[in-house]
């Protein structure tokens, strides 16, 4: 390793390192995208359910399912952490942009609330800004127009009644959220070959 | 030819080292040792001569009680790395 060579082979060895440590995402980044899609939809649906059909006063408990998205989360993120050996910048932005989202969504949850006729609108503007940052730094275009599909559910749904938001919700994260996931698993898993 | 170029990177395993740092945030050892094809006793004294010249950082710590040596390059180190690459486009441009 320590033989004189020239600055082509110094060069191809930059080029060579440079691609072996870019950030490459995995099967891993795409299930936490579809834990998150299928809970939101199937809360939201099972909260449209209890308060349009069954008519009961506890509809919007159907929302501690996100309980089990954010243990799951810090469960596997803590484990899929141990298992990387490198990190990467791209890794550590992905992480700043969902906190950054959790921020937001835990400050309109506190301050709007949400029984407000927004809070749903509100919360798609925020899923689509986060999806299209983090679509953006992945290159991964399903992920920005799945963002896209998150900012036109959440102008739509501010024209709507809260129980109609939920529908859309459950909408949104579908297209926002599953089919995006989906396609990055089937990607990294395929890559993974 | 090469006088100009930084002796301490111009070498096969130093400049791979720091190819793969130069974009990452941290490295663990394993995926060095993995990515350059080095052996450990070789990686660990490219790795303390490029230390000792503070190019770069290495912690050592535990992760499930294992030992665990993470790298990181430090600004000393990035500028080296971006030198090295102006004075290889100079041979280039000579070319």
């Amino acid at each position: 390793m320590e033989k004189e060579f020239n600055y082509k082979q110094s060069l191809q060895v930059i080029e060579e390192m440079i691609t072996q440590a870019k950030y490459r995402p995995g099967k891993t980044d795409g299930i936490i995208t579809l834990l998150w899609g299928y809970l939101v939809m199937v809360a939201a649906l099972l909260h449209w359910f209890l308060a349009v059909v069954a008519g009961v006063d506890y509809a919007p408990s159907a929302w501690l399912l996100m309980l089990v998205g954010a243990v799951a989360t810090a469960v596997f993120s803590r484990r899929v952490g141990r298992q990387k050996r490198v990190k990467t910048y791209v890794d550590n932005l992905i992480g700043q942009v969902w906190l950054a989202f959790g921020i937001s969504f835990a400050v309109l949850f506190f301050t709007l609330q949400p029984a407000h006729e927004h809070f749903l609108p509100a919360v798609m503007l925020l899923y689509g800004g986060a999806m299209w940052v983090h679509g953006s730094l992945i290159k991964f275009r399903p992920y920005r127009a799945g963002a896209v599909a998150c900012w036109l559910g959440s102008a739509l749904a501010f024209f709507l009644v809260p129980e109609q938001q939920l529908l859309v919700l459950a909408g949104t994260v579908v297209l926002g959220y599953i089919v995006p996931g989906h396609l990055l698993y089937a990607k990294t898993t395929k890559a993974d070959v | 030819m090469f006088d100009n170029l930084d002796p301490l990177l111009h070498s096969q395993l130093r400049l791979a080292i720091m190819s793969l740092l130069i974009g990452v945030e941290e490295a663990e050892f394993n995926f060095l040792k993995e990515k350059t094809g080095a052996t450990a006793g070789n990686l660990s004294v490219q790795l303390r001569k490029l230390a000792d010249a503070n190019y770069l950082n290495i912690e050592k710590t535990y992760r499930d009680n294992y030992p665990l040596t993470l790298c990181r390059i430090t600004p000393d180190g990035v500028a080296a790395f971006e030198n090295y690459v102006e004075t290889l486009k100079q041979y280039i441009g000579k070319e």
